[in-house]
């Protein structure tokens, strides 16, 4: 953080986000729970490692979040599965309405894909969030000296 | 109104002063009429309310504002801008005695400078500092002392970075940041 670079503007908005406010004090509990006796290097240490493994799982999080709604739909047998009943009701005389509900059985099937992927990487943020109050430290001052 | 360039005229005229060799009486006249000028000009303390935590610090204001709900600033003189909603000022002797002291000290010579700040912080003037390095600690213990106020001295150097963190202890927070900060912002 460079004291230099920070402006009165950002620290109010950074103040009164509250999010911040919830996260700081989540970052104060673990420093209470877990670092006493602990020196100033060692936490710093601590606080790197934790950010890193942070920031990779929200990358993560990101990434599979993407990578599974893509793999939901473009699954070979539910593909096939979709045609079929997209067939069969235009036979029958469907039609568009058919169509329609295949992509809506679609978007459904991507969607439950999604979500139990989040909930598997949820736990792996939850478990360094007490570091989050410093992501966001570095994510807003550094958006707010880049803009 | 400004009353910057008054009281650092004033600051200058005693810097002139402290330049032939002055006793330490007659430093420590120039000094407390100084810091009695600073103390009529500096206007009433701006003190922060009970539950609200404190940080004192002469280099991380903004930092500090981070994470502390109020930062000390004597305000003009120091002119560093904390907004008001943010800055404390709590109007001890130990607070108008640094700014009279950084005041005349930036209207000296080095040379100067260096004379006064020996006669300042080694013989008996005024309210003794405990030594030029522990101004700010001096700072939150006057403040401390008149308000009972939950005041921190945060240090932003070696002094900060080999203290051991105990529950609640701001200021290794700060200082812990401070040197993440450093290799945070490497390529």
């Amino acid at each position: 953080m460079d004291e230099s670079a920070l402006t009165w503007e950002q620290v109010e908005q950074f103040r009164q986000d509250v999010d911040a406010r919830k996260h700081y004090r989540r970052l104060v509990h673990w420093l209470d729970a877990e670092m006493a006796g602990k020196t100033t290097s060692f936490i710093a240490d601590e606080i790197s490692i934790r950010l890193d493994n942070y920031e990779a799982a929200l990358r993560k999080h990101g990434m599979q979040t993407a990578l599974g709604s893509l793999a939901a739909l473009l699954d070979p047998g539910f593909l096939a599965a979709s045609s079929l009943a997209v067939g069969a009701a235009a036979v029958s005389g469907g039609g568009m309405l058919a169509a329609i509900s295949a992509g809506g059985l679609a978007l459904a099937r991507g969607a439950l894909a999604v979500v139990s992927k989040c909930i598997d990487l949820r736990d792996e943020v939850r478990k360094t969030s007490e570091i989050a109050f410093v992501h966001e430290l570095k994510v807003k001052m550094a958006d707010g000296v880049a803009g | 109104m400004d009353i910057l360039p008054e009281l650092r005229a004033t600051a200058a005229l005693v810097a002139d002063d402290m330049a032939a060799e002055p006793s330490v009486e007659r430093a420590e006249r120039l000094v407390i009429g100084f810091a009695n000028l600073l103390n009529r000009r500096l206007g009433p303390p701006r003190l922060p309310a009970k539950h609200e935590s404190i940080a004192v610090t002469t280099t991380l204001p903004k930092t500090a504002a981070l994470m502390f709900e109020r930062v000390w600033d004597p305000n003009t003189p120091l002119a560093r801008g904390t907004p008001d909603n943010i800055a404390i000022y709590g109007g001890t002797d130990v607070e108008i005695w640094l700014v009279a002291i950084t005041l005349i000290n930036s209207c000296a010579s080095h040379e100067v400078s260096e004379r006064f700040n020996r006669i300042v912080y080694r013989q008996p003037v005024g309210p003794i500092f405990n030594k030029p390095g522990s101004i700010i600690r001096d700072v939150s213990e006057a403040l401390t002392a008149a308000y009972g106020a939950r005041a921190t001295p945060l240090y932003p150097d070696a002094v900060g970075r080999d203290a051991e963190y105990t529950s609640g202890d701001r200021n290794v927070i700060v200082a812990a940041l401070s040197e993440f900060g450093l290799w945070m912002n490497r390529p």
